[in-house]
């Protein structure tokens, strides 16, 4: 019986003592904006770095918004980051980067194209009115004309040209090996 | 023959042109006259090169994330965010709902919020109904009132910063409010809100 009592008491005084701390949830990002020159029709990477100056590891989203988004992608959607040691210094220790991929359109003159990319923290779970924290860096892209004539030329226009001079090739052989191919109307 | 005796007497115009040209600029580099400046002066092209590093980030107390207004009754108002229960020695007559702007920072931020309506069920309560108020201090200052809030909204909302041009290592203290429409219907209801931090322009 006293056994059985100790025990009890023993798990009362774990579960009070292993009852969960509060913990800090942070998010950081870098570089923190950025403006890049990139040549219509081109791609360019560009790496970022988030890192969790929270108190546990941290499931981070990765999302891209604005004009950038039809023409961006980002390589994971979603990393998980272990927290910064503490006491908080910079340089990052802990942090991951991540690869954003710029393809902008071609375009006869220049543009510019503004957005974010962002970083957050999942919303916690379980609460009536959760919330989560997150970075946004500004993103600005100017897309040059290109240099070539020949960056206008699509895949469409390219497969459209091969076509006609295969179609050509093929008269060509045919009136060269004594073949001809001639239209009538019936009457 | 005449023809390549002209093209030859062309070549050979050509090639002593040269010669001259290539005398020319010799004589010009190395024989000029001496300048009333005692030496030559000579000019080194230097380089100057940096790395800039920008970097944010924001924490938020595990409080300020996890919101409870409780339970409530239609056409209420109730203050979520149970300022001023810290207890010595973390704090005293303070309130945990804050966000930081972390050490790990090397820039100021402004803060903005957006959120989404809570839901039981088909049953909702627009995010609207809920509001909000800052202070750069946890003291009791008399803008952290219920009359003086601001409603969320469904995108971040640029005219209303949670906080502006927010120093790094420093804290912004939140409040939050929940107004219970009189028609609203008995469920438990779940919302969230989010905070975003960019570097002040």
């Amino acid at each position: 019986m006293i056994k059985k009592l100790f025990f009890i008491f023993v798990l009362c005084l774990l579960t009070v003592l292993c009852k969960p701390a509060l913990a800090d949830v942070g998010v950081g990002l870098s570089p923190s904006k950025i403006i890049l020159q990139i040549e219509g029709g081109t791609k360019q990477d560009f790496q970022f770095l988030a890192f969790n100056s929270g108190d546990y590891p941290l499931d981070i989203s990765l999302s891209v918004s604005g004009d950038i988004v039809k023409f961006t992608k980002i390589g994971d959607s979603n990393i998980m980051v272990e927290p910064e040691p503490k006491p908080h210094a910079l340089p990052i220790k802990n942090g991951r980067t991540f690869t954003v991929t710029f393809s902008p359109p071609v375009s006869s003159e220049t543009k510019r194209y503004t957005g974010t990319v962002s970083a957050s923290g999942s919303p916690s779970k379980g609460a009536q009115f959760g919330g989560s924290v997150g970075v946004a860096a500004p993103v600005e892209i100017i897309v040059t004309p290109p240099a070539s004539m020949l960056a206008f030329i699509t895949p469409t226009y390219s497969a459209i040209i091969l076509l006609i001079i295969a179609i050509l090739a093929i008269i060509f052989l045919l009136k060269k090996s004594g073949i001809t191919i001639s239209v009538q109307r019936r009457r | 023959m005449s023809k390549r005796r002209n093209t030859g007497q062309y070549i050979t115009i050509l090639m002593l042109f040269i010669v001259v040209i290539i005398i020319y600029s010799l004589v010009k580099s190395g024989g000029s006259p001496p300048s009333p400046i005692l030496g030559m002066a000579t000019a080194q092209v230097g380089n100057f090169t940096t790395t800039v590093q920008t970097s944010i980030s924001c924490t938020a107390s595990d409080k300020a994330l996890n919101v409870s207004f409780g339970s409530t009754n239609p056409g209420d108002v109730v203050n979520g965010t149970l300022n001023y229960y810290g207890f010595p020695p973390d704090c005293t007559n303070c309130t945990w709902y804050n966000v930081t702007n972390d050490v790990l920072s090397n820039l100021a931020i402004n803060i903005t919020i957006m959120g989404a309506r809570l839901q039981s069920d088909a049953n909702i309560i627009a995010i609207g109904n809920v509001t909000w108020r800052s202070n750069s201090t946890s003291g009791n200052a008399s803008s952290m009132a219920y009359a003086s809030g601001i409603k969320i909204t469904s995108t971040d909302n640029e005219a209303n910063k949670v906080a502006e041009s927010l120093d790094v290592g420093s804290t912004t203290h939140l409040r939050f409010w929940l107004s219970v429409p009189s028609g609203a219907v008995a469920g438990s209801y779940t919302g969230n809100y989010t905070l975003t931090c960019t570097q002040t322009a």
